[in-house]
């Protein structure tokens, strides 16, 4: 019982105190040693980062195994294809000498590189059927900020200068003034929010999540 | 909205439901057509792009500039247009150019644009341009270290070389010889703005347009210089610098100008139709 | 010689007043002073979900997006995971879940956790709750947009670190016909998720998780606490602006202290 609380609560608690403290710290003050604690604990990070690349691949090959073992869905041949591509881009990468080599370049940018970018060129397609489903003003305060998103968006396209020279100007000044305030208020709220939610795990107080009060 | 047996539909109510495959048939249209039979739409030069562009021509000789940002490969077309317009400017520059990534995405694609835009062949990599390694841990661990001491951070370039045998880094190690920063990736600014910016390093910022607004405070408060927007930023730099192999920029405006006029079609319609179904079953 | 950094004696002051003032919100609260709060309506949604799903047999869905367990959004996204896991294991409602490599462990241990603590650790299982598709942002979104098809679940929760993908898993969750609900203070990913989600929760509200819904005093005085931290700052914003109206650059300067 008693090892079940030092595991559960009070362990990450220390860790997390102990990394916290330092990091913060060395924001604002100018200690030497705080310093050299802050980069250690950096290189550190750096290095739980790498560890949990691992973690994450033996996560998708438990995942698609069992996908594959079950054949629960017809799209099942996929995790086949998931599996095998994905090792078999890790020994590539691997016999090829890595991101630098030549070969592994190529295959990197016409494969994963483009399929990344057709991947967001769905968003066009996307884009189009909530924009049709969504942008519906059904009522005043909803037509004056379809009329605020769409001012921007002309002012992009080149026929929006043909109409009116001033176009281009006046959403850059829509972007820069009043959509700027917007983000600054919501940016100040969301930060607040954040350092209320961190003073609340210092003090123990956050229920639920990563640090149990 | 119900149907009666018999009774016909309104074409409002056709319309409201029209199925989505078809909006993307006519999507696809419109953005391929253009690309097969450009009409060159003009365009002017925004402000905020013709300032980069003055600012990099004012660059002194010997200066060095380090092109650090997070870049993704899913928004390539985006951010690509206006780095190779910058990269065409610089290539006949006497300034040095250090590539650190800050993602495995910018590791290989600032590079590939240096191939594309043809900087490699005017320039002697170690001597005028370097490619350091990737380090992980994103730009909140990686940038200060950075700043303070490059060689302490990164040991060798991407291709194992230590950086003590590259000539460029005989005379640079922070941010004291760093003339100037540009990011082309997707959302940098802000990690830069945090880290950089206090070191009176310049930054030019190659942004989306989506996240152009977004980062005009950074302009505001003096700690980015510029930023480009988007694709319209790209085609702008282009024209300045007189077109790059891939005039993406250039390319994009054409397809973007059909485009927008589409949406903004559908988005009327469909603000119609509404307005209408509620008449007819009001009427109803 | 001052022991401050340049630039950050008045950062430091005003973190100073939000701890202050948080901790002096929730001693207030304990006391019986707490203030009511609104209800959010994406978290009450998030149980009529969770019914809704029971009901159709369908799986529940949560992501938490692109971050790992330094982002706060993420950290704000596990506390919306622990209570989903509960109700899903309250309810026998299967659940599945997209994280990061670095937050994997930490919700893996948390639905564990969920799990136990209703009384059904033999439901719970590594891997299959919780899943990693991949680090890459738009290799991720595909494969959500995949499991989406396959597994059709009736509610779908985003609350964390969103960007543009959240148009393309937003809308293939409604072709899915899923309920959505969307929360992160992503600029780039409100607007996307306000013309994709059913509910959205906007900015601070995705940190007020734990106040919401356990309408805990301790929660909400902290909650009270940011109120005052945003009158704090919106007053040094707006006496800013005046003293820049009349040529001064006091604020200025006294910021940059």
């Amino acid at each position: 019982m008693v090892s079940k609380v030092l595991y559960r609560t009070i362990l990450p608690y220390v860790i997390f105190m102990i990394c916290f403290v330092p990091v913060l710290s060395n924001y604002y003050f100018d200690v030497p040693i705080l310093r050299s604690v802050e980069t250690e604990l950096r290189n550190w990070s750096t290095l739980i980062g790498l560890t949990a690349m691992f973690l994450g691949l033996a996560n998708i090959t438990i995942y698609y195994y069992r996908e594959i073992k079950r054949r629960k869905h017809l799209e099942w041949q996929f995790g086949v294809y998931s599996i095998a591509l994905t090792y078999a881009w890790i020994i590539y990468g691997l016999s090829q000498g890595g991101l630098t080599s030549p070969a592994y370049n190529e295959i990197y940018v016409f494969v994963k590189g483009h399929s990344e970018a057709a991947q967001i060129g769905l968003l066009t397609f996307f884009f189009v059927t909530a924009a049709f489903r969504t942008f519906r003003a059904k009522n005043m305060q909803a037509l004056v900020l379809l009329i605020f998103a769409f001012i921007p968006f002309i002012g992009v396209a080149p026929w929006g200068e043909q109409i009116w020279s001033g176009w281009p100007a006046f959403s850059e000044w829509i972007l820069g003034g009043i959509t700027m305030a917007g983000s600054r208020a919501i940016l100040i709220a969301a930060s607040v929010g954040l350092v209320a939610m961190v003073v609340r795990i210092v003090l123990r107080y956050e229920k639920g999540g990563l640090i149990r009060g | 909205m119900k149907k009666e047996e018999g009774a016909s539909v309104s074409i409002w109510s056709k319309a409201q439901s029209v199925r989505a495959e078809w909006l993307w048939l006519v999507t696809l249209v419109l953005i391929i057509v253009p690309l097969a039979v450009p009409p060159h739409v003009p365009f002017t030069v925004n402000q905020s792009t013709l300032r980069i562009y003055e600012y990099v021509k004012k660059l002194p000789d010997g200066s060095v500039i380090v092109s650090g940002g997070s870049g993704q490969w899913a928004f390539i077309y985006e951010t690509s247009a206006a780095f190779m317009a910058f990269l065409t400017q610089i290539k006949n520059k006497d300034v040095k150019l250090i590539i650190f990534p800050l993602s495995t995405d910018s590791l290989m694609f600032e590079p590939w644009a240096v191939k594309v835009t043809g900087f490699d062949k005017v320039k002697e990599y170690g001597k005028d341009w370097v490619v350091l390694n990737y380090v992980p841990g994103g730009a909140d661990i990686t940038l200060p270290a950075f700043m303070t001491n490059i060689r302490g951070l990164c040991r060798t370039d991407v291709y194992g070389r230590p950086l003590d045998e590259l000539p460029i880094f005989k005379t640079v190690n922070s941010y004291k010889d760093i003339t100037l920063w540009v990011d082309c990736g997707a959302n940098s600014i802000p990690s830069l703005a945090r880290y950089v910016a206090p070191y009176k390093v310049p930054i030019l910022g190659f942004v989306h347009s989506a996240y152009y607004g977004m980062f005009q405070p950074y302009i505001a408060a003096g700690q980015v210089y510029e930023m480009t927007n988007g694709i319209r930023g790209g085609g702008e730099y282009e024209k300045l610098v007189g077109y790059t192999p891939w005039n993406l920029g250039t390319v994009t405006m054409d397809s973007y100008q059909l485009y927008s006029i589409y949406i903004l079609a559908l988005v009327i319609i469909a603000n119609i139709g509404t307005q209408m179904l509620k008449k007819e079953e009001k009427k109803q | 010689m001052s022991v401050f950094l340049k630039g950050r004696i008045v950062d430091f002051l005003i973190l100073a007043v939000l701890s202050i003032s948080t901790w002096l919100a929730t001693y207030f609260a304990r006391k019986g002073k707490a203030r009511e709060i609104r209800p959010i309506p994406a978290l009450d949604a998030i149980y009529e979900g969770v019914g809704r799903a029971a009901e159709m047999g369908r799986p529940a869905f949560m992501t938490p997006g692109a971050g790992d367990v330094g982002s706060a959004r993420v950290i704000a996204g596990l506390a919306i995971l622990d209570v989903m896991a509960t109700q899903c294991a309250k309810l026998d409602v299967p659940l599945l879940t997209v994280f990061g490599q670095g937050a994997l462990g930490a919700a893996e241990m948390i639905v564990a956790e969920a799990y136990r603590r209703e009384g059904k650790p033999e439901l719970y299982s590594p891997g299959k709750q919780v899943l990693f598709l991949s680090g890459d942002q738009y290799a991720r979104t595909a494969g959500e947009a995949g499991l989406f098809q396959r597994e059709k679940p009736a509610l779908n929760v985003f609350v964390g670190d969103f960007y543009s993908e959240m148009l393309y898993i937003g809308e293939a969750g409604a072709r899915v016909g899923a309920m959505q609900i969307g929360g992160t203070t992503q600029q780039l990913g409100i607007p996307l998720m306000a013309i994709t989600m059913d509910y959205v929760m906007i900015g601070e509200e995705m940190f007020a998780v734990a106040a919401s819904i356990t309408r805990d005093p301790i929660q909400v005085g902290s909650i009270m606490a940011q109120d005052i931290g945003k009158i704090v700052l919106f007053s040094i914003s707006i006496i800013g602006v005046i003293a820049m109206l009349v040529g001064s650059k006091i604020m200025i300067d006294l910021l940059s202290m």
